[in-house]
C-alpha cells in the first residue's frame, strides 16, 4: 500500500511537468525536495547541469586551444586546475565535460528508460508470446557481461561519442524492461484495470494512462542510479579507448590522457576524476531519496 | 416482453498447465428490461465469470468454449474487440466491482476517472463532462460533489467511492448494469444505504441489473428475480417469491436453510456439509453434498426443467426436496 503512496508521489511529481496546475501536486514535489538525501544530490545535479549549460561562458578558455608555452602548468591563478602536456586549460575541460555527463545520462538512460519501458509494458500486458520474444531478447543481453559487450558494440559500430549513447542504451534497457514487466503483472490483476476494460477503454489507452503511471515509479527510481552507473561506464570506455576520442573533454579520456603524466602532472588526472566522483554521488543520492519515500 | 439478454448453455473453461477448470458449465440466463436478476451462489461457483464473459474481459487463460450471449439481439460472442470497446463496454453494459477501494486506479482523481468515462462515450468537451459528472455525483448522494471531483479515491471513504464507481457505472446511461457484490466489500450501515439509494436510481433510470452476491438478503431486497448457480451450473431460477418460498432444489433449500434470517435455527445452524471442490464427472454437481441424492441422480446429465412458468431447476427429484423442506430432520446437519 506505501508502495503504491510513494509510486503516486513520484508519478504525480512528473504528472506535474505535463499535467495541470494541482496543489496536491506541489505537496509532493516539496516531499522530494524536504528528504535531505534527494535534496543534496538535486543541488549537486542541478549545479552540474547549469556548469553544462553554461559551460561556453563559465570557462574561461576553449578547451581546445593548445597554449604549448603553457604547458603542464600546476594549479594556479591564470589555471585553477592547472594545464595538460598540450598547455589546454584543465578547468575549462572539465566544465565542458560536464555538459557532455549531462547528455550521456539524458541520452544514454533517456533511451534505455523508453525502450524498457515499452517493452516491459508490452511484455507484462501481453504475455505470450511476445513476452517470449521480449524476455529472451533481455535475457541473451544479460547473459553477456555489461562492459565486455558494450565494448564489442562499440568495436562494431566504431567509437565516438553517437554510438556511446547508443551502445549504453542497447544494454541497459534490458533492467528497466524486467523491472516495469514485473509490476505490470501484478499491477494489471487489480481490480481497477478490470473496471477499465469493463468501461471500454482500449489496451493503449489502459496500457499508457492507467498502468503506466502506476508503475513508472521503481523505473525512475532506477533510472536515477542508473545515471550514476552509466557515467562511470562511459568514463571507462572513453578511457580504455573506445568511448569519446580525444580531443573531446570528456572527462574518462581525460583521465586516459593524464594517467601517463602522473608524476609530472596530478592534475590533469584527477579533476575530471573528482568531477566523474561527484556526478555519481549526486545521482546516488538522488536514488536513494527517491527509494527512502518508496520503502517508507 | 423481449429479452434484454439472454445467455444460452454458456461454457466458460480456464485452462492452464494442461488442466481445465470448467468454471462456467452450462449456465442459462435471461434479463428482461427494467428487471433486477440477482445471480447466487457460494464462493467459486463461476458468477464473476458470467460477469466477465458477459463483457469479454475475461484473462487469458479463460476463454469462451461455448454458449450464446445474446444481448438486444446481438451475439456479443460474434463481436470484433472493437465493437465491443465502443458500443458495449461501459456504454451498453457497464459494471460495478466488489471492492471499490481497488477499482479506481490510486493515481487519478475520481473527477478525472469519471469524466474520461463519459468523453470516452459520449462527443462531449471537458466542461459539459465535468457538470454531468457533479450531476451524477448529486444523484448517487455524494454530499459536497465540486469539492469531491477533485479528491483521490484514498481521500474517500470506502460507501463514497462506492458511490462513484455506481456513478461511473450509470454515466453513459445503460441498459445493463452488472454488479459484482458492490456491497460484500462495506460494512452493514453503509450496504444498506447505498442499497436503498440504488434501488431507487434504477427505478429512475429504468436500467436493468445483474445482481451477483451470495448474501439472499440482498437478493430478496431488490431483485425480481433469481438464479441460483452451482459449480458453475445454474440450480434453481424463477422470481423471488416462489424461490424463497418454495425452494425446489435442495442447494436452494440448504442455502435458505443455514441463514438465520429466514429459518430460525433451534440450536446449532444447519450448513451444507462438503466442499465445493467436490464434483462428479456425470450427472448432478450436487450429487456428493445432496441429502437426498441416489444412484438415479448420476446416471445421465440433468437438464434444467421448468416446473411452472416462473421457477425451472435441475433436479429429478422436486417432490423429495418438497418433502425435505417440510420435514423437522431437514437432512443437513447443524455444526455451529
Amino acid at each position: 500500500m506505501n508502495n503504491r503512496n510513494a509510486g503516486s508521489v513520484i508519478s504525480r511529481s512528473i504528472n506535474l511537468l505535463f499535467g495541470d496546475e494541482n496543489i496536491a501536486r506541489w505537496e509532493t514535489v516539496k516531499k522530494i525536495i524536504r528528504n535531505p538525501n534527494s535534496r543534496i544530490g538535486l543541488i549537486m545535479i542541478g549545479i552540474l547541469v547549469l556548469v553544462g549549460i553554461f559551460a561556453p561562458f563559465i570557462a574561461s578558455y576553449d578547451p581546445y586551444q593548445q597554449v604549448l608555452t603553457e604547458s603542464l602548468e600546476p594549479p594556479g591563478l591564470s589555471h585553477p586546475f592547472g594545464t595538460d602536456l598540450y598547455g589546454r586549460d584543465v578547468m575549462s575541460r572539465v566544465i565542458h565535460g560536464a555538459w557532455i555527463a549531462v547528455k550521456i545520462c539524458v541520452i544514454g538512460v533517456g533511451i534505455a528508460f523508453i525502450i524498457g519501458n515499452l517493452a516491459g509494458a508490452l511484455s507484462g500486458y501481453y504475455e505470450g508470446w511476445i513476452d517470449t520474444i521480449i524476455m529472451r531478447i533481455v535475457d541473451s543481453i544479460m547473459a553477456f557481461p555489461f562492459l565486455v559487450l558494450v565494448i564489442a558494440i562499440m568495436a562494431i559500430f566504431g567509437p565516438g561519442l553517437k554510438n556511446l549513447y547508443f551502445a549504453i542504451a542497447i544494454v541497459s534497457w534490458c533492467q528497466y524492461a524486467r523491472i516495469v514487466r514485473s509490476r505490470y503483472l501484478s499491477e494489471k490483476e487489480e481490480d481497477y484495470v478490470r473496471a477499465a476494460e469493463a468501461v471500454g477503454f482500449s489496451d493503449k489507452r489502459i496500457i499508457f494512462g492507467h498502468l503506466m503511471p502506476n508503475s513508472i515509479a521503481p523505473t525512475i527510481v532506477y533510472a536515477s542510479l542508473d545515471c550514476a552507473l552509466v557515467i562511470l561506464l562511459a568514463a571507462s570506455l572513453s578511457f580504455v579507448g573506445v568511448g569519446a576520442q580525444p580531443p573531446i573533454p570528456e572527462w574518462g579520456a581525460q583521465i586516459a590522457e593524464g594517467r601517463q603524466l602522473l608524476q609530472v602532472g596530478w592534475w590533469i588526472a584527477t579533476f575530471p576524476a573528482l568531477g566523474i566522483m561527484y556526478t555519481v554521488i549526486g545521482f546516488s543520492l538522488i536514488g536513494d531519496g527517491l527509494r527512502d519515500m518508496l520503502e517508507k | 416482453m423481449m429479452n434484454l439478454l439472454e445467455i444460452k448453455d454458456l461454457h466458460t473453461y480456464f485452462e492452464g498447465n494442461g488442466t481445465i477448470v470448467k468454471a462456467v458449465d452450462g449456465a442459462d440466463l435471461s434479463i428482461r428490461e427494467r428487471e433486477v436478476v440477482g445471480l447466487v451462489g457460494e464462493s467459486g461457483s463461476g458468477k464473476t465469470t458470467i460477469a466477465n464473459s458477459l463483457l469479454r474481459i475475461l484473462p487469458e487463460t479463460g476463454r469462451i468454449v461455448s454458449g450464446g450471449i445474446i444481448f438486444k439481439g446481438i451475439n456479443i460472442r460474434e463481436l470484433s474487440e472493437k465493437e465491443m470497446q465502443f458500443k458495449i463496454r461501459g456504454n451498453e453494459i457497464s459494471m460495478i466491482f466488489q471492492d471499490p477501494m481497488v477499482s479506481l486506479n490510486p493515481l487519478f482523481t475520481v473527477g478525472e476517472q469519471i469524466t474520461s468515462v463519459l468523453k470516452l462515450h459520449q462527443d462531449i468537451g471537458q466542461k459539459e463532462a465535468k457538470t454531468k459528472a457533479i450531476d451524477l455525483f448529486r444523484k448517487v448522494r455524494i454530499s459536497d460533489p465540486e469539492k469531491r471531483f477533485d479528491n483521490y479515491p484514498h481521500e474517500l471513504s470506502g460507501g463514497m467511492i462506492q458511490r462513484v464507481t455506481i456513478a461511473m457505472a450509470m454515466s453513459c446511461e445503460p441498459s445493463l448494469i452488472i454488479a459484482d457484490e458492490p456491497t460484500t466489500a462495506l460494512d452493514v450501515t453503509i450496504a444498506n444505504q447505498i442499497l436503498n439509494e440504488f434501488e431507487e436510481l434504477i427505478g429512475e433510470i429504468g436500467v436493468s441489473v445483474l445482481w451477483i452476491t451470495h448474501d439472499l438478503g440482498v437478493i430478496k431486497r431488490i431483485c425480481d428475480y433469481v438464479n441460483v448457480m452451482y459449480a458453475g451450473t445454474l440450480m434453481e431460477q424463477g422470481t423471488v417469491k416462489t424461490v424463497f418460498e418454495n425452494p425446489l432444489h435442495p442447494y436452494t433449500f440448504g442455502l435458505l436453510r443455514s441463514n438465520v434470517i429466514y429459518y430460525e435455527p433451534k440450536g446449532k445452524i444447519p450448513t451444507i456439509m462438503g466442499e465445493l471442490s467436490e464434483i462428479p464427472h456425470q450427472g448432478c454437481k450436487f450429487y456428493p453434498r445432496c441429502p437426498i441424492e441416489d444412484e438415479g441422480c448420476l446416471q445421465e446429465s440433468i437438464e434444467l426443467r421448468k416446473i411452472d412458468e416462473n421457477h425451472s431447476i435441475r433436479c429429478i427429484k422436486p417432490e423429495d426436496a418438497k418433502r425435505l423442506s417440510r420435514s423437522k430432520n431437514h437432512g443437513f446437519q447443524g455444526v455451529y
